[in-house]
């Protein structure tokens, strides 16, 4: 097989005193989706943060590569050139900076990395109606200030449009379902759809299968207490909705 | 010689001897009106001293250190050289009236309603207005003022002024530092409306601070735009007194941005002298190295039915520092007023600081009033953020900070000005100094 673009072996992790994360093990390879669920607390969002390089989060063991290069020592904006996303459980609100700007300079910066000449402001413009598109947002919304005074909805909407232009390697979708109506669940997942692509490869976090309905997994992997404690096909989740999580985190917890 | 005495005298006698060299010069060619005076500010002036950082309302701002670099007023005759260059690269920004170390110069090219105050002030009306805005008692900067009194603008406004007019303070330390004085008077009849956009540049390496007094009455359902821009060189300081009388629903809009200079204190007052007066009122300090931003402001509601409204913010780096006080006088009877203030400061630097002090003193009951402060860092979260979407710290910084000051900026109705110091503020902001 290819290689994988994110190797996780052994991965522990602390936020100030308490070890979140004991011990994950992945493999994501190109065009593949993984599920991550899992119970509250389980370390669903500390393994994403960790991911995208957030400060507070320590890792005490193990290793990660992307790409075959060790993660854990790139910056957060390094990781994000060389092609890695995190939509955002909560897209950070940014008065004054407009969403147009703000991804022109992110964009641009992403284009400086790969040796591409910056877009001009009518190919810039042109690539954010298309993709815009996508996630039926109103281009209106590309003066308005990042997330400023936008529903959870929209919100969520605009951080599949930024994965729309950024063009990610990997996409790490933190419950991007959580606080959506069904509709909007449903845009946000028929852009994420149109998104997947046999180079392109996604994690998607979630505490309900509900969103899997939409964005159909290749593997299922049940987070809980730190570890993946249970590896599936798509069947998995749908196992999960019906028997509940203590189904899984028994065997766990006796094993304990 | 006189180089060598005046490094051995202090602030005040600089200042008296260079006032009886004045006095000397003068001789004769003063008019007893305005030499009297001149004679009663001296006296006063003599009487307060400078004020020191025991005075409560110098706490922060040391202008006797200031002071002590020795500037020397200049006596000022003979031709004047253009000084076109200097201000060049402003011309879009509206009519460019010159003053040169205080002097109103290239009078034959400006616009009938300028009018040099030296010339003005043969007028009896205009002489009698002259400090009943501002007062010398009491007021070492005004005393100070008053009695190196020679020019300035008088701004007579009597119908819609569509073009700003651009007063540029030429100060030139070339052969010394100096000191100059600027006296400013503006009346706007009612109805009338005009922007007026106040700047410095200095000549020269010495050190050049500009002391600036300016009356203004803002008559009915009139309009005063008054942009002062600060952006010279750290050898550059200056001292506004900016004191504005706002008539019966007439508004004034103060747009103050502090983005050079070495030692820059801004005292502008408005009073709302008739209902339904409005002042908006907005600053934005950016400040590095040694720089001392110092705003003191006040705001008087004199009678009912009037609004305010305040947003002073600062970015603060290196070893500069800012002061904001925020004076809100709400007389007895001036019931229904509408008086807001906010003054939010972002600290870079450590070794930055910023002294914030609301002073609201309410004398009437049916009103509403607030102030409000921050002082912070950068939000981490969106710093995050940024980083997350392939910005570089720096980046994210700059843009976020681009982002802060942009609420100031964005309110200056020229869009000249508006993109020329957007376009500088984001320089500064990705300069190594900050950020």
């Amino acid at each position: 097989m290819t290689q994988p673009i994110l190797r996780i072996r052994n991965l522990h992790a602390r936020v100030g005193e308490s070890d979140i994360l004991r011990g994950v093990d992945l493999d994501v390879y190109p065009g593949q989706v993984h599920a991550i669920m899992g119970p509250n607390g389980s370390g669903k969002s500390t393994l994403a943060a960790v991911l995208a390089g957030r400060e507070d989060y320590v890792v005490t063991e193990g290793q990660v590569l992307y790409l075959g290069k060790n993660l854990l020592e790139m910056e957060p904006e390094e990781r994000a050139r060389e092609g890695l996303f995190l939509a955002f459980q909560y897209p950070v609100e940014i008065p004054g900076v407009t969403t147009a700007t703000f991804l022109k300079t992110a964009l641009n910066e992403l284009r400086k990395h790969r040796g591409q000449e910056p877009l001009d402001a009518m190919e810039f413009l042109n690539l954010m109606r298309e993709r815009a598109k996508l996630v039926h947002i109103d281009p209106a919304f590309f003066s308005r200030s990042v997330n400023e005074g936008f529903s959870g909805g929209e919100k969520k909407r605009n951080e599949i449009f930024q994965l729309a232009m950024l063009e990610p390697r990997l996409a790490i979708l933190d419950e991007t379902d959580s606080g959506l109506d069904i509709d909007a669940l449903r845009i946000v997942a028929d852009g994420v759809n149109a998104l997947r692509s046999p180079e392109r490869a996604f994690i998607v976090i979630t505490h309900y299968q509900r969103l899997l309905n939409y964005i159909v997994p290749d593997v299922v992997h049940v987070l809980y207490r730190g570890r993946i404690i249970k590896t599936g096909p798509k069947e998995l989740a749908l196992e999960l909705e019906a028997k509940g999580y203590d189904w899984v985190t028994e065997l766990e917890d006796v094993a304990l | 010689m006189t180089t060598l005495r005046a490094e051995l005298r202090s602030p005040l006698e600089q200042i008296a001897f260079d006032y009886a060299h004045q006095t000397k010069v003068l001789n004769g060619q003063a008019r007893s009106l305005l030499s009297t005076l001149r004679h009663r500010a001296f006296a006063e002036l003599q009487r307060i001293g400078i004020p020191t950082v025991r005075h409560e309302e110098w706490k922060y701002t040391n202008l006797f250190s200031l002071l002590a670099k020795g500037f020397r007023h200049e006596t000022f005759d003979g031709d004047v050289p253009s000084f076109d260059e200097s201000y060049s690269a402003i011309r879009r920004w509206g009519c460019i009236v010159p003053l040169y170390n205080g002097l109103l110069i290239e009078k034959e090219s400006l616009p009938s309603i300028v009018q040099s105050l030296s010339i003005a002030l043969h007028d009896q009306t205009w002489c009698e207005r002259l400090g009943t805005l501002a007062p010398i008692e009491g007021n070492a900067i005004v005393a100070w003022n008053t009695a190196f009194l020679h020019d300035g603008v008088v701004l007579d406004v009597r119908s819609d002024e569509s073009e700003p007019l651009v007063l540029v303070s030429i100060l030139d330390a070339r052969t010394n530092n100096v000191v100059v004085h600027e006296r400013h008077l503006v009346n706007l009849a009612p109805r009338a409306s005009l922007t007026l956009v106040l700047v410095q540049r200095a000549l020269g390496e010495g050190e050049a601070l500009l002391n600036q007094v300016l009356e203004g009455r803002v008559g009915e359902e009139a309009t005063l735009r008054l942009i002062v821009i600060q952006d010279a060189s750290a050898s550059c300081h200056s001292i506004t007194t900016h004191e504005l009388e706002v008539d019966r629903l007439a508004r004034v809009e103060l747009i103050t941005v502090s983005i050079g200079g070495g030692f820059v204190r801004n005292m502008p007052a408005v009073r709302l002298t008739g209902e339904g007066a409005d002042a908006q009122l907005s600053g934005l300090t950016l400040a590095d190295g040694t720089m001392l931003v110092d705003h003191h402001t006040t705001v008087e509601h004199r009678v009912p039915n009037c609004t305010s409204n305040e947003l002073y913010k600062a970015i603060l780096d290196g070893r500069s520092t800012g002061v904001f006080n925020g004076k809100i006088l709400v007389q007895p009877r001036a019931q229904k007023t509408a008086a807001y203030q906010a003054n939010r400061n972002i600290i870079l630097s450590s070794r930055a600081t910023i002294n914030t002090k609301p002073q609201l003193e309410i004398f009437a009951n049916d009103v509403r009033c607030s102030h409000g402060c921050t002082v912070g860092r950068l939000d981490r979260e969106a710093l995050f953020y940024l980083r997350s979407r392939g910005l570089s710290k720096q980046e994210a910084e700059a843009l976020l900070l681009a982002a802060f000051a942009e609420e100031i900026t964005a309110t200056i109705p020229l869009e000249t000005i508006r993109s020329d110091l957007n376009a500088r503020i984001e320089h500064l902001l990705h300069a190594d100094e900050l950020a």
